[in-house]
């Protein structure tokens, strides 16, 4: 974890240059537990790890018209694996976000776009790169208590490097990644501490998972190259997919500037030569607002 | 005798029924016997009052202070008018959808050139379009004589002339009517009235200004 602690050095000595120029917004600890780490089919593929990440995000918005408002953000991020460190990464992000509000009050519907372009640094360099993600979505409070969302993405990860071929007529982009994801999501105010979320979530595109030498799975997959963060004789494969992912969570309201959540989510992946994988997620995050 | 004139004439000039004044000592408090702060009592007079007549009543102000509107409740009476200033250094948009007084102040800085006057009594409940959470409330007042409970629950209202009075409790969470709160009460010249409201509160289920993780939250 020496790696990881010095990075962490110069992304919280950023995030205390964004405080002082007030306008750091957000904060984030997050403990995640994933039980498909390499997202693998077999039961001798499958890793969980115990993951920790800090988070902090800064901005300014535009009120550009009555209804209009334009934000700018930057997004500052670190993760750390107790087991796999190879996937131990500081990420950098810059994001644009149009939100436009159909009428008066918060039952007003509204519609946001956005675009972002992050900056992906591993421990395991092979998984270096840049993910950029455009979003299109919907909202509309039903009530105080009800709010729903549907949201459209385009996501697409393209890594620095080109890993060495495993085979000469089979790429080794593995972490070139595209995908469409749909996701309709909710919040429901259970208490005046207590606040429930739920996603759903379609994902259509690529997926990377990491397996043992596994023929079947080779031939069937778009990009294979050897992925050492999860030990020797391990290799990540792409394909494309249908995943779907479910989330809940239920948010315990501390002030009217932090909360405590604790969430699951459930990923179910289906892809092509009936190549399949299932993960489970639970997290545990405190958000704190300036 | 010229004494005595002298007396006559400061009685009429002040009316007399000024220097016969009470005071209601009033608690709210909320089912668990805790003082419920933000309550608005109200007393109106058995005797309906002439009509008031000639400019505004009185000016006052709601801020706007870190994005939260400052007080969050104010009693004002019929005919007064409020300022908005905003305080932060964004932009706000303050509206009302409420029955007893509609207007909006689109986006702005500093203090509006034009306070709002509030010509009807009832409930006027104030947001912002920029920053839902933002909430207030307007207490508007058909009798000049009210209060608003501190956050020990107590409030006094001071000076009323003697005589029989409907006095009413009303607060933004109260469970129910703010009619099934009234009581009579008869303010003497002789020390204060006291009086104990229990109310019960709804859940304040209100959209809340704490973030919640997949939100989009940056505000």
């Amino acid at each position: 974890m020496t790696g990881i602690r010095w990075t962490f050095v110069p992304l919280l000595t950023c995030a205390a240059c964004v405080a002082q120029a007030g306008w750091l917004d957000e904060t984030e600890l997050e403990l995640r537990f994933d039980d498909n780490l390499p997202r693998g089919q077999l039961k001798r593929d499958i890793k969980s790890d115990m993951a920790v990440a800090v988070t902090a995000e800064g901005g300014h918005g535009y009120q550009v018209t009555d209804n209009g408002r334009l934000t700018l953000t930057m997004t500052l991020s670190a993760t750390g694996y107790r087991q796999y460190s190879g996937l131990d990464h500081v990420d950098a992000g810059v994001g644009v976000a149009y939100r436009h509000k159909f009428g008066l009050g918060p039952l007003a519907p509204e519609a946001r776009a956005s675009i972002s372009a992050t900056r992906l640094e591993y421990r395991h360099d092979g998984r270096d790169g840049w993910l950029y993600s455009a979003q299109l979505g919907v909202g509309k409070r039903l009530t105080e208590r009800l709010g729903l969302t549907a949201t459209y993405e385009f996501e697409r990860r393209k890594s620095d490097y080109v890993l060495d071929r495993l085979l000469p007529t089979v790429p080794a982009d593995v972490f070139d990644l595209t995908s469409r994801n749909f996701t309709l999501g909710g919040d429901y105010t259970l208490s005046s501490d207590y606040v429930l979320s739920a996603a759903y979530t379609i994902r259509n595109g690529d997926v990377v998972s990491t397996t043992m030498r596994n023929l079947p799975i080779f031939l069937v997959s778009s990009a294979i190259a050897e992925d050492p963060v999860f030990g020797g004789d391990r290799y990540a494969y792409k394909m494309k997919a249908i995943t779907r992912g479910a989330s809940l969570g239920v948010s315990r309201l501390i002030n009217d500037r932090s909360s405590f959540t604790v969430g699951y989510e459930y990923i179910d992946s289906r892809a092509e030569g009936g190549v399949d994988y299932q993960a489970n997620i639970v997290r545990a995050i405190y958000l704190h607002q300036f | 005798m010229r004494a005595s004139c002298a007396w006559v004439a400061l009685l009429s000039s002040l009316g007399a029924g000024e220097l016969l004044a009470g005071d209601i000592q009033a608690k709210v408090r909320d089912k668990t016997g805790k003082g419920v702060a933000d309550a608005v009592i109200v007393a109106l007079p058995a005797t309906p009052m002439p009509a008031a007549t000639g400019g505004p009543v009185s000016s006052m102000v709601v801020d706007q202070i870190n994005k939260e509107f400052v007080p969050y409740v104010l009693p004002i009476q019929v005919g007064s008018s409020v300022n908005f200033p905003n305080r932060d250094n964004i932009r706000h948009h303050v509206y009302s959808f409420s029955p007893a007084k509609t207007f909006e102040l689109p986006l702005y800085t500093g203090t509006p050139a034009t306070p709002v006057l509030f010509e009807k009594p009832g409930v006027v409940i104030l947001g912002c379009n920029i920053h839902d959470w933002m909430i207030g409330y307007i207490y508007v007042s058909e009798s000049p004589y009210f209060a608003k409970t501190g956050a020990d629950g107590k409030a006094v209202l001071a000076d009323l002339p003697q005589g029989e009075y409907v006095v009413r409790a009303w607060h933004p969470r109260l469970e129910g009517r703010e009619e099934a709160t009234e009581r009579k009460l008869t303010v003497t010249r002789s020390g204060a009235t006291e009086s104990v409201w229990e109310i019960g509160l709804l859940a304040d289920l209100r959209i809340r200004r704490a973030p919640i993780p997949g939100q989009s939250g940056y505000h």
